[in-house]
C-alpha cells in the first residue's frame, strides 16, 4: 500500500513538472525572434539551426499552426509553451536536449518510477490485457472528444467564416469514402464527400462539433476550433454489424438536404445484396431495379432511363465511356464487382459537368485499393470466376487494385453431347488495373486501366468478337482548401468483329471501331459558405471506323468494302453555381455550352429539302479534306435545379435540364446488341435535343431512417433516330437514308420507399411511366404509324419493384426481390396470307400491342464465415434461386411461318427455377 | 450479306443449356384486321406463260383456305404503250400467254376487282435471269444439303430468288396383287406399290453478289433434305430448281419479307412490320396491296440423287408401324370377312390359299400401308 500511495505521489508531480515544462533540464541558450507567419515546420528548422535543440512531431498534428511570436531572447521552452497555447500540443524537453511534440498530454521523457517493478504493481494505468475492439473504440472516443484546432490561433475568434477542408477515408483501408455527410448543427450546414472522400466546409470560425457520417460507417465527430481556413482528415472506421444493438443512424438525409435530384447512388454492399441469375453481383441488373430504369427484356444490358433509348446514357468507368457494357448477351454486366466502389446514376438535374447524352449519366468509381496492406478477394459462381489483389506500392501514398474476371462456359459448352452445342463457343474474359498514388498532400494521380474481350459462336462459323479498351489518367490537384482541380485524360475504345470462313469464296471478315480521346479539366471552388462554384473544359476527339468488310483468305471473293472513317471534336465549356440563399432554400444554375466540328476527310452526300433521303435521291457529293471542318452544331445547355425544404425532413426540388447529344447508335433490333453501330452527327444526321421538367417531393419519417420521395417528370426528345421498315444498317455507306427523324416524349411518377438501415432494409418503388415516339414528315410514305405519336419498344408504363434484405445474425441475411412490369409494346401479325407458296403474316401498325406482364421474384442466402480476426481468409457463400416461381416470362413473342404453318411462339429465357451457389473469399 | 445481319436466334441455343430458356407456343389476344387485303402473288414472265394469283388475307384463326378473288380483270400496260388482258382460269388465277413481254422493257399490272375497286402497280424491268452452272449436294450428318451456284457473265443480275419442286420415288409397305372392287375380289391391274411424291418451297431463298468483285453466287445453300424424318432419300430423290433474277428493290421485297416472317425469333432480331410492296389501290390510295411484281424469265436445272450415293444410312420407309393382318373369307367369331374389311377401307394385298388352292383368306393392311397413291402418286413423272 505503501508503495503505491508513493507511486502515486510521484506521478503527480511528475505530470505538474510537465505541465509547467522541463526546462530545467535544458541549458541556457535562448532563442533569436521574431517569427512571423510562418509554419510549425519552418518554426522547427528556425529552432534547429540557432540550437541543437532535435524536434519530433507529427506533421499532422501541426499543420494548422502558424507561429507568430514577436519577441527575441527567450529560452526554448517559454517560447514553446506560447507557440502552444491553446493548441491542445504539448511539448517535452529530455536530457539529450530532444523535443517531442505531441498532442493531448506531453509524453514522459523518463521511466516512471517503479517501472521494472510490474509484476506487484496495482496502478490505474497497468492494464495488461487490452482488449482488441475496446482498444479501438478509445481511439475513436479520444478522437471525438478532442479538439481539433484549425488554422492559426487568435485571441479572441475572430468574426467570419473559414473554410476547413479535407479527406474522409477507411481508416481500415485508407482508401477515401464517397458521399460522407459532412455538417454542423447550429447553424446548418453540410457538405457531402466527392468521389475523392474530399469535402470543403465554409463555416463560421468558434468552436463546432463537426458530425461525419456515411451509409455503411461508423458515424464519427470531430470537436473543432476553428480560427482560419485548414485542414482535418478524417479517416472513419467500417461499421462492423453489432448482434446485441439496433443502431439508428440519424442524419442519413442527404436526399432531403441535399440539392441533387434524381440521383441514384448505390455502393457495392447494396449490390452484392441483390440475387442475380448466375450469382454474381451485377451492377446494371441492381441499377434496373430502380425506379426509372427499364430494359426491353431479362438478359438485355440496354437501359433505358425515363423513356430513353439505349444510346442515350453515358456509362462512364473512372471517368472513360464504356461503349458496350456487358459480357456473354447480357447476361452478366461488363463489370467486376469486386473493383466496384460505387454507382452513381444521375436520370435528372444532370450536373453540368456531364454531357453527351440525351437521358442519364450512369458514374461507375472503382475502388483505390488497400493503402495499408495487400488483400485480396474472389469468387467462384456458377459460370464465372474472379479474383482481384490490391495493396500498397508505397505505404499510405500509393495503392494498387487489380483484377481479372473469366468465365468457363466454353468447357461447359464444349462437354455437352448436343452437336449443336459443341459446335459453340461463348468466352469472355476482363482485367482491370487501378493505381493511386499520393506524391503530396496536394498532388494525386489516379491511373486506371480496362480491357475486356467476348467472343462467341453460335453453332455456325460466324464468329462474333467485341472488346472494350479504356485508360484513365487523373491528377488531382490541391490549390488551397477551397480550390481544387483534376486534370483527366482518357481513351476509350470499342470494337468487334465477325468473321465467317467456311465458305472459302465468301469467307469475309467484318470489323467496327469507335476511338474517343478525352481531356478534361474539372475545378472545384468553395468561395464562401453560400456558394459552391465548380467550372471546366472539355473536349472530345471521336474515331469511327464504321464498317470495314474483308475477304479472308485467299479464295475469297469478296470485294472489299470500307465505310471511309469519320471523325469529329466535341467540346464543351461548363460552370455550375450552386448557391445556398438560405438554410432552406437552395438553387443550382448550371450551363453548360457545347460545341461539334464534324471534321473530314469525308465525302458527304447532299439530298433535296423536302424529299426523303433516299439512296436514288442523292443530289451531289461534297469532298472534304482532312481535318476540314464540315459542319458545326452547337448549343447551350440549361441546367438549374433548387431545393426548398419545408422542415429539417422534408423539401420540394424541381429541375430543369437540357441535353444534346452528337453520337447515336443505329440499332434496328429491339435490344442493344454488340453489332449496333455508332454514328456521328453530320450535314444529313441532325444532333438530339432533349428537355426535361421534374419536380420531387422528398420526406424522411423516424429519424431519417425511411426515406420517401415522390418525382415525376416531363421530357421531350429531338431529332431522335427511329429506323425505316427493314432498315440495313451494316455496312452502309449513307445510314441517313435508313433512319427517320423522330420526336420523342415521356412523362411518368416514381414513387419510392427506402430503409437503407438497420437489420430489415430494402426499397420498394412504384414507377407510372410512358414513352412514345412519331414520325412525321414532309412525305407520308416515310411515316410511321400515319405521323401519330406510337409507344416506343420499352414503354412499359407500371413497374413495381421490391428489394429487400433481413439480417437474421451476423453470419446469415436473407434477400428477397419482387419485380413486376407491364410487356413491353410489339407489332403482332394481323392477318394471313398465302405467297410464294406459303402462308404468311400480316403485321399491325408498329407497336400497338404488348407482350404478357412480367413478374420475377428471387430469393438468396449469404452465408458468412466464422468472424475471428485473425485466419486465413474469410470467406462467404451466397445460395440463391433467381426467378423463383419458375414463370415462364415472355422474352419476346414471334411468329413463323414453317413448313407452311404460320405459328405464334413466346421466347423466355429464364424457363424456371434458376438456383446458384456462389464461394467469394477476402484474404 | 444478309447472314451477316445478326440473327440472335442461336441465342436461345445458349440459353436453352445454360439457364434452361424455352419456347412455348403463343396465342396472342384475339387480333384481326379491320378489312380483307388484296394479296397479288405471281409474277411477270419474260419466256413463257405469266400467272398472277389474286387472294385475300384472312384472320389469323381463320383456318379455311384463302379466298380466291375471282371475275376480276387483270391487264398488263407497257411503258410505251400497249395492253394485253390475263384469262380468267376461274380459281383466281390469272394468265397470260408466252411471247408478249419483252426483256428489258417496263410494264406494269393493272387490276380491276368484281367489286369495281381498282389496283396497279409500279412499272417494273423484266429481267434475263442467267442460267443456272449447277445443282449440287454434299452428304453431311444428318442428311444431304443441296447447294445452287450460278454466275452472269455480264455481271448484271446480282440478286436471286430461288424456288425448288422436290420429287422422291417410294414403295408401299406391301405389293398387293388384288383389289376389292365392285365387291368383289379381283386381280390388280395398276402398280400401286410403287410411286412418287413431291412438294414444292415453302421458304424464301434469296442472294446475292453485291458484295463480290464478280457477279457468282458459288453455293447457295438451298433445301436440306434429312435422312431421319422422310423417305425422300430412300429410293431416289430429284431436285428442281427455279431461278429468277431480281431488282435491288424485289430482292430487298423478298428479304424484308423473310426477315418478318422466318427470323423472328430472340430481341435482338429487327423488329417485324409491315412490308410494303410496289401494288397500290387506286380507287383508296390508302388500301394496302399485299405482294410484289416482278419480271423475269425462269431457269430451271434438276438433279437426282440416288440411294446408292448416299453413306450407308438407316433412312426411314415410313411404312415400319405397318403389318399385314389376315382376313378370312367368311366371317368368324373372332374376325370380320375379308369383304367386310375391305368396306371398311382396309386394302388386300395377295390371297392365302389352302393346302388344297383354295382361296381361304386374305392377307390386308390399312390404304395408307399398300396404296401408295395415298402419299403420292403412281404415275411416273415424264423426267424419271
Amino acid at each position: 500500500m505503501t508503495k503505491f500511495y508513493r507511486t502515486l505521489f510521484l506521478l503527480c508531480c511528475f505530470a505538474g513538472s510537465l505541465t509547467a515544462g522541463f526546462g530545467q533540464q535544458a541549458a541556457e541558450k535562448t532563442i533569436r525572434g521574431p517569427f512571423t507567419n510562418l509554419s510549425f515546420e519552418q518554426f522547427v528548422r528556425e529552432v534547429e539551426t540557432q540550437t541543437d535543440y532535435r524536434f519530433f512531431y507529427n506533421l499532422r498534428d501541426v499543420d494548422s499552426i502558424r507561429v507568430n511570436y514577436e519577441k527575441s531572447g527567450q529560452k526554448l521552452p517559454a517560447v514553446l509553451q506560447e507557440v502552444l497555447q491553446g493548441m491542445s500540443l504539448y511539448y517535452a524537453i529530455d536530457a539529450r536536449r530532444q523535443v517531442f511534440i505531441t498532442p493531448e498530454r506531453a509524453i514522459r521523457t523518463e521511466l516512471p518510477i517503479g517501472f521494472f517493478d510490474r509484476g506487484n504493481s496495482t496502478g490505474e494505468g497497468d492494464t495488461n490485457v487490452v482488449d482488441y475492439l475496446a482498444e479501438k473504440e478509445k481511439r475513436r472516443i479520444t478522437l471525438e472528444t478532442r479538439l481539433f484546432n484549425i488554422g492559426r490561433a487568435t485571441n479572441p475568434v475572430r468574426p467570419g467564416n473559414a473554410n476547413l477542408a479535407g479527406h474522409i477515408r477507411n481508416a481500415a483501408s485508407g482508401e477515401p469514402v464517397i458521399g460522407v455527410a459532412v455538417y454542423i448543427e447550429k447553424p446548418r450546414i453540410g457538405v457531402v464527400t466527392d468521389q475523392f472522400g474530399y469535402y470543403s466546409i465554409t463555416l463560421p470560425r468558434g468552436r463546432h462539433e463537426l458530425r461525419v457520417r456515411s451509409i455503411g460507417m461508423k458515424d464519427t465527430k470531430r470537436q473543432i476550433m476553428l480560427y482560419s481556413d485548414g485542414k482535418l482528415e478524417i479517416e472513419m472506421e467500417d461499421d462492423v454489424i453489432a448482434l446485441k444493438e439496433v443502431v439508428i443512424e440519424a442524419e442519413k438525409d442527404v436526399n432531403v438536404s441535399g440539392l441533387q435530384m434524381g440521383l441514384e447512388r448505390l455502393d457495392i454492399r447494396t449490390l452484392r445484396q441483390v440475387p442475380t441469375a448466375f450469382g454474381e453481383a451485377d451492377l446494371l441488373k441492381v441499377v434496373l431495379t430502380l425506379p426509372g430504369v427499364k430494359s426491353v427484356g431479362e438478359s438485355s444490358v440496354g437501359l433505358n432511363v425515363r423513356g430513353g433509348s439505349t444510346d442515350q446514357n453515358l456509362i462512364l468507368y473512372n471517368d472513360a465511356t464504356i461503349y458496350n457494357p456487358s459480357h456473354l448477351f447480357g447476361f452478366f454486366s461488363a463489370f467486376n464487382p469486386d473493383m466496384i466502389k460505387s454507382v452513381e446514376l444521375y436520370k435528372s438535374g444532370i450536373p453540368s459537368r456531364y454531357g453527351g447524352r440525351l437521358s442519364s449519366v450512369l458514374e461507375v468509381t472503382t475502388r483505390d485499393g488497400n493503402k495499408k496492406k495487400l488483400s485480396g478477394s474472389g469468387g467462384i459462381g456458377v459460370l464465372t470466376g474472379r479474383l482481384t489483389l490490391e495493396g500498397p506500392i508505397v505505404k499510405e501514398k500509393s495503392s494498387f487494385l487489380i483484377g481479372a474476371r473469366s468465365t468457363y462456359s466454353d468447357w461447359l459448352l464444349s462437354s455437352l453431347k448436343n452437336p449443336a452445342f459443341k459446335n459453340s463457343r461463348a468466352n469472355f474474359y476482363d482485367l482491370n488495373a487501378h493505381i493511386t498514388h499520393e506524391f503530396n498532400e496536394k498532388n494525386t494521380i489516379y491511373l486506371t486501366g480496362y480491357y475486356s474481350q467476348d467472343e462467341f459462336r453460335l453453332n455456325s462459323d460466324t464468329v462474333y468478337n467485341y472488346n472494350n479498351m479504356n485508360a484513365t489518367l487523373k491528377w488531382k490537384h490541391i490549390f488551397n482548401t477551397k480550390l481544387y482541380s483534376v486534370f483527366t485524360g482518357t481513351t476509350s475504345r470499342y470494337k468487334y468483329s465477325v468473321s465467317s470462313d467456311q465458305n472459302p469464296v465468301n469467307a469475309y471478315k467484318l470489323t467496327f471501331q469507335i476511338d474517343q480521346t478525352t481531356f478534361k479539366t474539372d475545378f472545384n471552388y468553395y468561395p464562401t459558405a453560400k456558394h459552391t462554384i465548380d467550372f471546366g473544359v472539355s473536349s472530345n476527339l471521336y474515331k469511327l471506323r464504321p464498317g470495314q468488310f474483308q475477304p479472308l483468305g485467299g479464295e475469297s471473293l469478296v470485294r472489299p468494302d470500307v465505310v471511309p472513317t469519320e471523325q469529329a471534336l466535341e467540346s464543351a465549356f461548363y460552370v455550375g453555381d450552386r448557391f445556398d440563399i438560405s438554410p432552406r432554400f437552395s438553387i443550382n444554375f448550371g450551363l453548360r455550352y457545347s460545341l461539334f466540328n464534324y471534321l473530314g476527310p469525308k465525302d458527304v452526300y447532299v439530298y433535296p429539302n423536302g424529299s426523303p433521303k433516299t439512296e436514288a435521291n442523292i443530289l451531289d457529293t461534297l469532298s472534304y479534306g482532312a481535318g476540314k471542318n464540315i459542319k458545326t452544331y452547337h448549343g447551350p445547355e440549361y441546367r438549374i435545379s433548387a431545393r426548398y425544404a419545408f422542415t429539417p425532413d422534408a423539401s420540394i426540388k424541381v429541375s430543369f435540364n437540357r441535353m444534346r447529344q452528337y453520337l447515336h447508335m443505329l440499332s434496328n433490333t429491339t435490344a442493344m446488341a454488340p453489332t449496333d453501330i455508332w454514328k456521328l452527327s453530320d450535314p444529313n444526321i441532325l444532333p438530339q435535343v432533349g428537355d426535361q421538367f421534374s419536380v420531387g417531393l422528398y420526406k424522411n419519417f423516424k429519424n431519417n431512417t425511411i426515406e420517401t420521395s415522390v418525382e415525376g417528370y416531363y421530357k421531350t426528345m429531338d431529332n431522335v433516330l427511329d429506323f425505316r421498315s427493314g432498315a440495313t444498317l451494316i455496312m452502309n455507306h449513307h445510314p441517313e437514308t435508313e433512319v427517320v427523324r423522330a420526336e420523342g416524349m415521356a412523362y411518368g411518377v416514381e414513387f419510392l420507399v427506402k430503409k437503407i438501415t438497420g437489420r430489415f432494409n430494402g426499397w420498394l418503388s412504384y414507377t407510372y411511366s410512358r414513352t412514345f415516339l412519331r414520325v412525321d414528315q414532309s412525305v407520308p410514305q416515310e411515316n410511321i404509324n400515319q405521323g401519330e405519336y406510337y409507344p416506343s419498344n420499352f414503354d412499359k408504363p407500371h413497374d413495381v419493384t421490391w428489394v429487400g434484405n433481413y439480417r437474421i445474425n451476423r453470419r446469415f441475411s436473407v434477400s428477397l426481390n419482387f419485380t413486376y412490369s407491364t410487356g413491353r409494346p410489339i407489332t403482332l401479325p394481323l392477318a394471313k396470307y398465302e405467297l410464294a407458296g406459303s402462308p404468311r403474316v400480316y403485321y399491325s401498325e408498329r407497336n400497338q400491342y404488348r407482350i404478357p406482364d412480367y413478374y420475377r421474384a428471387d430469393l438468396s442466402l449469404n452465408i458468412e464465415g466464422n468472424h475471428k480476426v485473425k485466419k486465413l481468409a474469410h470467406s462467404s457463400w451466397t445460395v440463391a434461386v433467381y426467378n423463383l416461381t419458375g414463370r415462364r416470362n415472355a422474352y419476346s413473342v414471334y411468329f413463323t411461318s414453317l413448313g407452311g404453318v404460320v405459328r405464334g411462339y413466346k421466347l423466355s429465357i429464364f424457363g424456371q427455377a434458376i438456383p446458384t451457389l456462389t464461394y467469394n473469399f477476402k484474404f | 450479306m444478309n447472314r451477316i445481319n445478326f440473327s440472335w436466334r442461336s441465342l436461345l441455343l445458349i440459353a436453352t443449356i445454360l439457364i434452361d430458356g424455352c419456347v412455348d407456343p403463343y396465342r396472342p389476344p384475339a387480333v384481326s384486321a379491320p378489312n380483307t387485303y388484296l394479296v397479288v402473288d405471281g409474277f411477270l414472265n419474260g419466256s413463257g406463260v405469266s400467272s398472277i394469283r389474286l387472294t385475300r388475307t384472312q384472320n389469323l384463326s381463320d383456318g379455311r383456305k384463302p379466298t380466291v378473288e375471282t371475275k376480276a380483270t387483270v391487264k398488263v400496260e407497257g411503258e410505251k404503250g400497249g395492253s394485253q388482258t390475263f384469262v380468267d382460269k376461274g380459281d383466281g388465277t390469272y394468265t397470260l400467254a408466252a411471247g408478249g413481254l419483252q426483256f428489258n422493257q417496263k410494264y406494269r399490272l393493272s387490276i380491276k376487282t368484281a367489286a369495281g375497286r381498282s389496283y396497279q402497280s409500279d412499272y417494273v424491268t423484266i429481267k434475263q435471269t442467267p442460267k443456272i452452272d449447277n445443282v449440287s449436294w454434299k452428304a453431311q450428318d444428318q442428311g444431304v444439303q443441296f447447294y445452287v451456284t450460278t454466275h452472269d457473265p455480264t455481271n448484271n443480275t446480282k440478286y436471286y430468288r430461288w424456288e425448288y419442286e422436290e420429287t422422291w420415288e417410294f414403295y408401299s409397305a406391301f405389293y398387293s396383287r388384288v383389289e376389292y372392287q365392285k365387291k368383289q375380289f379381283v386381280s390388280r391391274m395398276d402398280d400401286v406399290n410403287h410411286c412418287w411424291s413431291n412438294g414444292k418451297s415453302t421458304g424464301i431463298f434469296i442472294g446475292s453478289s453485291e458484295k463480290l468483285t464478280q457477279d457468282v453466287i458459288n453455293q447457295f445453300p438451298l433445301v436440306f433434305v434429312s435422312n431421319t424424318s422422310s423417305n425422300r432419300l430412300k429410293v431416289r430423290y430429284s431436285l428442281l430448281v427455279k431461278q429468277y433474277a431480281q431488282t435491288a428493290e424485289s430482292f430487298e421485297y423478298w428479304q424484308n419479307l423473310r426477315k418478318n416472317t422466318e427470323s423472328l425469333g430472340s430481341i435482338f432480331d429487327p423488329q417485324p412490320f409491315q412490308v410494303i410492296g410496289n401494288l397500290h389501290g387506286v380507287t383508296d390510295p390508302n388500301e394496302p396491296v399485299v405482294g410484289y411484281l416482278s419480271g423475269y424469265s425462269v431457269e430451271e436445272k434438276r438433279i437426282f440423287v440416288n440411294a446408292s450415293e448416299l453413306p450407308p444410312w438407316r433412312i426411314p420407309s415410313m411404312y415400319e408401324a405397318c403389318l399385314p393382318d389376315t382376313a378370312p373369307l367368311f366371317r368368324t367369331p373372332e374376325k370380320p370377312s375379308a369383304a367386310d374389311q375391305a368396306e371398311s377401307g382396309a386394302i388386300p394385298i395377295d390371297e392365302i390359299l389352302s393346302p388344297m388352292g383354295q382361296i381361304i383368306a386374305y392377307r390386308m393392311s390399312s390404304a395408307y400401308c399398300v396404296d401408295c397413291r395415298t402419299s403420292g402418286t403412281n404415275v411416273k413423272p415424264t423426267f424419271w
